[in-house]
């Protein structure tokens, strides 16, 4: 029994199809099994399962780049392993990038190994100057979400959303959504 | 044969095999072998990466993922494949037929003077091949490369081409012109989907 909010999950993706997204590159965890889970599920989505998080802003690349819109599900440990793609190649070659992030390592993180990324995620956004808004309620995702494609298509930019917690966990706000190790 | 030679020779067979189609969407990682593609023949459909190492793999399957009617090409080195490994599961797994990965293996890293590489002890074809590329040849003469090259577009992706070239650059060789804003755009426009309502 997963504690990740299948109701929440289901708010996102359906926010993605309604921008239009048609490619979702994923690396998983366990806040983010629902969203993939949609995509396989989904005739009209392909899904592009990663080795590592930086190959997916090469894959949105390629389809930016035949006209076709996508998106990027990763942990923020991902973004971590993603920055050269995202400075060197979205940045320098004006790729629009929705990512969506799950924000591990926040207040409530239980798992020792979440917390480091956890405490650089904003000031790694800030640093890359990556615009960046959260998703923490479900009566704001379609708006937020919609809000960060339309900006990452007017400036052919990167543009994050953070999955908080709040969001992503149903009912257990202390955190159970471990994962392996515990 | 040098590493120049067979870039342009590899180019001049994308070109033929698109004579009588679309053009082929060709990426081609940063370093000499951009540079090399650019000096002998540049064309709009060429997509020149002049950072991002390892990328233009990742670049060229998703343009062979959302673009299944195209031929996609991507120009690569030793130096790259091993840099984004990763991403020959990634295009085995997703197995686009349309996708053609050109690897010149000289086991050395070119633009920076030619420090090894370990290419030379781990052989790349061996690793695609183990992937799951559905084909995978090594070529290590001209006769070898225009045969291999005669017919490789007609075999069924993702396949990889590895092409054993001499270390060395050419002296004064120019740098990929248009900025990468210019790149995108240019290369854009051959690309994107052209979409007919039924």
């Amino acid at each position: 029994m997963s504690p990740v909010s299948t109701t929440s999950s289901r708010v996102i993706y359906d926010a993605l199809k309604a921008c239009g997204i048609r490619l979702m590159s994923a690396l998983p965890e366990t806040w983010l099994v629902h969203l993939i889970r949609m995509a396989e599920d989904d005739p009209e989505m392909i899904l592009v399962r990663l080795a590592k998080e930086e190959e997916g802003v090469g894959i949105s690349a390629g389809a930016h780049l035949a006209g076709v819109k996508s998106a990027m599900l990763m942990q923020n440990h991902g973004l971590l392993a993603s920055i050269n793609g995202i400075v060197s190649c979205a940045q320098l070659y004006r790729i629009p990038l929705l990512m969506l992030v799950s924000y591990r390592g926040e207040l409530g993180e239980r798992d020792p190994w979440q917390t480091e990324g956890g405490g650089v995620t904003e000031d790694i956004l800030r640093a890359l100057r990556i615009p960046f808004v959260m998703l923490e309620q479900p009566d704001h995702v379609a708006q937020r979400i919609a809000d960060a494609q339309t900006l990452a298509l007017a400036s052919n930019k990167p543009v994050a959303l953070l999955l908080r917690r709040g969001l992503m966990i149903e009912e257990d706000g202390a955190g159970r959504a471990g994962g392996a190790g515990r | 044969m040098t590493r120049a030679y067979a870039v342009a020779r590899a180019a001049d067979a994308v070109d033929a095999a698109a004579a009588n189609g679309p053009d082929c969407l060709t990426v081609v990682c940063n370093g000499m072998i951009g540079r090399e593609l650019y000096a002998h023949a540049d064309t709009p459909s060429r997509f020149y990466m002049i950072g991002s190492m390892g990328l233009a793999s990742s670049i060229g399957l998703g343009l062979a993922i959302v673009q299944p009617a195209r031929t996609v090409v991507v120009f690569d080195g030793d130096g790259n494949v091993l840099m984004n490994m990763g991403t020959l599961g990634s295009v085995a797994a997703a197995a686009p037929a349309n996708f053609y990965h050109i690897v010149f293996d000289n086991a050395a890293h070119g633009s920076t003077g030619d420090q090894r590489t370990i290419s030379d002890r781990v052989p790349l074809d061996a690793v695609a091949r183990a992937a799951g590329y559905r084909s995978v040849v090594r070529v290590r003469d001209e006769h070898a490369l225009a045969g291999a090259l005669q017919s490789w577009f007609s075999t069924r992706g993702p396949a990889m081409l590895v092409v054993d070239v001499e270390r060395g650059n050419q002296p004064g060789i120019g740098r990929v012109d248009p900025s990468p804003t210019e790149l995108t755009a240019r290369f854009r426009a051959r690309a994107t989907l052209k979409t007919h309502s039924a």
